[in-house]
């Protein structure tokens, strides 16, 4: 029998704002256990939350992104559960009025384009974290670290309309390109600032029912959601095939034993006893607060294809990151040849630059407007490629003058015709046997020799030049026979 | 309108409340007199009254997004019976037996 999957994907970003949710301790990550908090997100007795606006402000830009409607009122709930990483007992959350419902996102996957909805978009406070077995704990005991207790977060719900492991990656790829271009988080999912919990279920092709789903959690990457997505498909069909049932429950995955686990239950766990906030008034949203939107990855992939004349593949990757594609206008703006451009960024820089583009602030450390001075010297025969490599890896850990650098080094190409042909003598006295090997037809020696000139002139002859004046040479061996 | 006593010990349980039998038959009463309360309001026809979501007509007031470099000192240690390398201590949750944790 054929089966179809059915993933839906609720997709927790931890928002980059300076401070928490409800109170004004700072919005970092990586601070000494439990001195990010106060008397608010401790949850002692007492306090009173204050809504971060900005936090309301990245939500809403959020959704206009997504084309979401953003509603002019919306109400903040309590979501009651008793677990130790909530130190109030119940998390301040938007159940019954979202901020906002009914977007959409458009995802690439190798069988094109898609438009996966969404269902709605509202704001929550993150919990603090649990910590076990790590090398200052003890047997028997948990470690309660609170300082992510009430940092902003934004739930995205996805409509149950992703259909493989790939799209559902190809759907976290999207959001979190789009939350970095937007700057409202940084979509580290390592650091979890971006957190993923899909329900997935199968059913026979055709079938207008859905199937009973799972919910899988703790997937801290993108490669690991596809992993765990694509054994959960498996394990269900392989289930249903051998007449068996699929049990509603929570699943987590273990990269360790690649499959997924039940989770030890938590008793009625979703037994939430939603009810109003008490302590913040409804949300109303003014015509004001809706900022202009940068423009979106999907667009400015759309552009550089059409402007400089880019693959699918070059202008995905040179999208990816705001700051990466900043950079490369800002290259083509000096150095007007944007195919070679990109080259040059996708084979020789993005090695460096990779690592750090999962931070929001990322930008590249060189300039472009050296980088470009480099390339135009290539472009000119001033200097070589494997010249300018060297230059490039320079430029990336210290700033200088790169024409002022080569005429100082003498890195400059050498094509000098004098001095080549000079070279070619000497190596020709050097090695008759190869010249004769080559004149008998052997054309696999002329690499030889080419290899050995370069070495000669400390790799910086022109190799044009250098190619021309060999076969000249051979030629005129030739003619002498 | 009544309340039966499995339904006091489930939202006692979700509470983590251990409740003795006395304190159980007290909420019981407590609880149906609260629900009989509410069920008289039900009664009212508020079809054509907007919702009154809180009492405060001044709206909601925000808070500018500045972090307060040094908040208000809190005795850590006090708020828990155990307190070891600046973590409050709880007994061992794991989910798994791969000792991984649940993210909310
Ligand atoms: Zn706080």
């Amino acid at each position: 029998m054929a089966w179809e999957t059915i993933i839906g994907l609720e997709v927790h970003v931890q928002l980059a704002t300076r401070s928490k949710m409800f109170c004004a301790c700072p919005n970092v990550f990586g601070a000494p256990p439990n001195t990010l908090t106060c008397p608010v997100c401790l949850g002692l007795p007492g306090v009173l939350p204050a809504l971060n606006k900005q936090a309301v402000l990245f939500a809403i830009k959020t959704a206009k992104a997504l084309d979401a409607q953003v509603h002019p009122c919306s109400l903040f709930a309590r979501k009651n559960y008793f677990y130790p990483d909530l130190p109030k007992g119940y998390q301040i959350s938007q159940y019954e009025q979202p901020l906002a419902t009914a977007g959409k996102l458009r995802i690439e996957t190798s069988g094109g384009t898609k438009t996966i909805g969404i269902t709605r978009l509202h704001l929550e406070e993150d919990a603090g974290k649990l910590i076990h077995e790590a090398e200052f704990t003890r047997a028997g005991a948990s470690y309660v670290d609170l300082n992510r207790t009430g940092v902003p977060l934004m739930e995205i719900v996805s409509e149950p309309e992703i259909s493989t492991p790939e799209e559902a990656m190809a759907y976290l790829r999207a959001l979190r390109e789009l939350v970095r271009y937007l700057k409202v988080s940084d979509g580290n999912m390592e650091e979890g600032s971006l957190r993923c919990d899909a329900n997935v279920s199968v059913r026979p092709e055709g079938s207008q029912t859905f199937g009973t789903k799972a919910e899988l959690k703790n997937m801290n990457s993108i490669r690991f959601v596809g992993k765990a997505l694509a054994y959960e498909v498996e394990r269900q069909v392989r289930v249903l095939e051998s007449g068996g049932k699929i049990a509603q429950e929570t699943l987590l995955w273990s990269e360790k034993l690649e499959k997924t686990l039940p989770m030890r239950s938590k008793e009625e766990a979703h037994d939430y006893r939603y009810f109003p906030e008490p302590d913040i008034l409804p949300l109303t949203i003014e015509g004001e607060w809706i900022e202009a939107l940068p423009e979106l990855p999907w667009d400015k992939r759309e552009r550089f294809k059409q402007v400089y004349d880019l693959t699918d593949e070059e202008s995905g990757i040179l999208t990816e990151h705001p700051a990466l594609a900043e950079f490369y206008e800002a290259l083509v703006d000096a150095f007007p040849n944007p195919k070679a451009a990109s080259n040059w960024i996708l084979v020789e820089l993005l090695k460096s630059f990779r690592p750090k583009m999962n931070r929001l602030d990322f930008f590249p450390a060189v300039s472009p407007k050296r980088v470009a001075r480099v390339l135009s010297m290539v472009e000119e025969g001033v200097i070589n490629q494997n010249t300018a490599k060297d230059l490039l890896a320079r430029l990336l850990e210290e700033d200088f003058d790169p024409e002022a650098f080569v005429a100082q080094q003498g890195l400059g190409q050498i094509s000098d015709e004098k001095a080549l042909l000079a070279w070619i003598d000497e190596l020709f006295e050097r090695h008759p046997s190869q010249v004769n090997e080559y004149l008998d037809g052997k054309e696999k020696v002329f690499g030889f020799f080419v290899g050995q000139l370069m070495k000669m002139s400390q790799g910086k002859a022109n190799p044009r030049l250098l190619n021309t004046l060999l076969k000249q040479k051979f030629d005129a061996r030739k003619g002498a026979f | 309108m009544g309340i039966e006593r499995e339904q006091v010990q489930h939202i006692a349980r979700l509470s983590r409340l251990a409740l003795s039998e006395e304190e159980l038959t007290l909420f019981k009463g407590q609880l149906a007199r609260i629900l009989d309360y509410i069920g008289m309001l039900e009664e009212l026809d508020t079809s054509a009254t907007p919702p009154l979501y809180h009492p405060n007509a001044e709206g909601l007031s925000f808070r500018e997004d500045i972090p307060m470099e040094n908040g208000p000192a809190v005795d850590l240690k006090c708020l828990a019976p155990e307190f070891d390398e600046g973590h409050f201590l709880v007994p061992s949750i794991l989910e798994t037996n791969t000792s991984e944790q649940e993210r909310v």
